[in-house]
């Protein structure tokens, strides 16, 4: 679906390269995971998926086609991002008109738009709220809006951006279970950027990022066990992981299993 | 110095359709030296009720005591600033609130600002910038080039060289990686110590607020619901779902493992102190 090869980028002021030969083959419909303290290059990795930034090395390949300057725009349209912070992405002065806004710029006529704004604003909950200002939405409820923004243009790839950052412990736990529900019934490939170790416990795959190079990837349980490369990684132990490594000394458990062991 | 709220309610917009009690008949104190812990769901007026206590919010009835100082519904101007240099707020990202053209003058726009001479001033934002690590190559430099976490004790620096003898932290940590968090909330409990400064903490964190608070304050719905002691309040299970807050982790641990027959009589503040004390317990 997404094939980075052999990607390295530095900005222009710095000497040090953010990204160094990063090689990434992000399956379709996959949910996947990118782990990485700040600054470990996760924000730069995203912005040249995107198309944002151009690799000053190696190549981007989209469904096989390698991504150009001419095609660039064609390829964007196959991407959503939700960020971090859902203030700096509204642009509408009601819910549904925010929603509907990805839809107009793309000169959806008026009909099609309305029942896929519904649509969107159903699959996210936020359907009775659709005349309220986003503004004055609490911070969970503002990114199930963002989200449904994010879907309601039906792309291939869903970026959340640190999305989760700034909720509190509730609003987390319902995006990401929020995000499980849509990644069960749509085809959609989901990459999930986060610093928190806590949040990729479902994921099918995930990479640690740590000084612009992927530190280790596979399974979530092999992740977790490697956690020397976690704390070189500047990353800090789910309590349960920390747990287990010091009274077990053994393989990644839930800490439902744990206490179970225990 | 203690603060003193007697009988405080906020109304926003008061006698328009949009008319909001966002805090109602709250009575309680803070006293010297402690660290406090507010807490509460979302919207329950955490923020609100901090805001009161350095006067960026007047109280629409009731009075609020700040030491020798009292803010009321129609205080003047003059009083809030008194207050204001005693109480000090920090907010969610506080490298927003950076905005000289160097470190050191950034940091004695606040102590000017109370009155301070510029050298007094000077002397006094220098030792607060050393005492939190910040190197003297850095006082000339502008502090936008910094990193985001020097920037963060900049900030920080700028307020406590007002020498306030309250601080508030409204939510310090949130949008932080992991790593920043520990550095910044020990960062919090080393002034505390050191200084002696009163610290009230806002945050939905419960780990937090079970590790590094002594008292705790639950707001529910704009009420004082419960306050107490943080060791004892926040081992109540039931109380804590009753307001939707999250029971810390070395709690949930701790009363888990005791179901399971384990006699483990203390209960320590965070996760590494448990491996600490009941390390030789498992035998695994």
């Amino acid at each position: 679906m997404i094939l980075l090869k052999n990607i390295s980028y530095k900005y222009s002021e710095s000497s040090r390269y953010a990204l160094n030969h990063i090689s990434i083959d992000f399956k379709k419909s996959e949910f996947v995971s990118i782990i990485g303290h700040n600054g470990s290059g996760k924000s730069t990795l995203v912005k040249i998926i995107m198309g944002i930034l151009t690799p000053t090395e190696g190549e981007v390949y989209i469904d096989g086609e390698k991504v150009t300057e001419e095609n660039y725009q064609t390829i964007r349209d196959k991407f959503s991002i939700v960020f971090q912070n859902p203030d700096n992405q509204f642009v509408g002065a009601t819910v549904e008109d925010d929603v509907a806004f990805g839809l107009e710029n793309r000169g959806v006529p008026h009909e099609t738009m309305k029942e896929k704004v519904e649509l969107a604003l159903k699959e996210v909950g936020m359907w009775e709220f659709r005349t309220h200002e986003p503004h004055r939405l609490s911070g969970g409820q503002k990114q199930r809006v963002a989200i449904a923004g994010a879907l309601v243009t039906n792309p291939d790839v869903l970026i959340m951006d640190e999305s989760t950052s700034m909720l509190d412990p509730t609003g987390r736990r319902d995006i990401l279970s929020l995000l499980k529900e849509i990644h069960k019934k749509r085809d959609t490939t989901i990459i999930y950027i986060t610093h928190d170790l806590t949040e990729i416990e479902d994921s099918d795959y995930a990479y640690v990022m740590n000084k612009g190079e992927i530190a280790s990837e596979g399974k979530v349980y092999e992740i977790y066990e490697n956690t020397d490369v976690l704390k070189e990684s500047n990353l800090v132990l789910p309590f349960n992981i920390e747990l287990s490594e010091a009274l077990m000394q053994g393989d990644y458990m839930s800490y439902e299993e744990l206490v179970k062991r225990l | 110095m203690n603060i003193h709220l007697n009988n405080v309610s906020v109304v926003y917009q008061k006698k328009t359709p949009f008319e909001f009690t966002a805090l109602k008949d709250i009575s309680t104190e803070f006293n010297e030296g402690k660290f406090y812990g507010v807490i509460g769901h979302t919207g329950s007026g955490k923020s609100t009720l901090v805001q009161l206590l350095n006067g960026l919010i007047l109280p629409t009835t009731g009075e609020v005591k700040v030491g020798d100082d009292t803010l009321l519904p129609k205080t003047k101007q003059k009083v809030i600033h008194r207050v204001k240099g005693r109480v000090g707020i920090v907010f969610q990202f506080p490298e927003h609130q950076l905005f000289d053209e160097t470190v050191l003058k950034d940091v004695t726009f606040g102590p000017i600002n109370m009155g301070k001479s510029k050298e007094e001033a000077e002397e006094i934002s220098k030792y607060y910038l050393k005492r939190l690590n910040v190197d003297e190559s850095l006082f000339d430099e502008s502090p936008f080039d910094l990193s985001g976490g020097q920037m963060r004790k900049i900030a920080l620096a700028g307020i406590l060289a007002m020498e306030p003898d309250v601080l508030i932290l409204d939510e310090p940590t949130a949008g932080l990686d992991p790593l920043s968090h520990i550095e910044t909330m020990d960062l919090f409990k080393s002034i505390h110590e050191t200084l002696g400064i009163t610290i009230i903490l806002v945050t939905h964190d419960m780990n937090d607020v079970f590790n590094y608070t002594d008292e705790v304050k639950i707001l529910s719905k704009g009420t004082l619901a419960v306050e107490g002691d943080t060791h004892e309040l926040l081992q109540d299970e039931t109380l804590l779902k009753d307001y939707q807050l999250e029971v810390p982790n070395v709690v949930r641990l701790v009363h888990d493992l005791r179901q399971k027959g384990y006699q483990l009589d203390e209960m320590p503040r965070n996760i590494q102190a448990f491996i600490s004390t009941y390390k030789g317990v498992f035998d695994v």
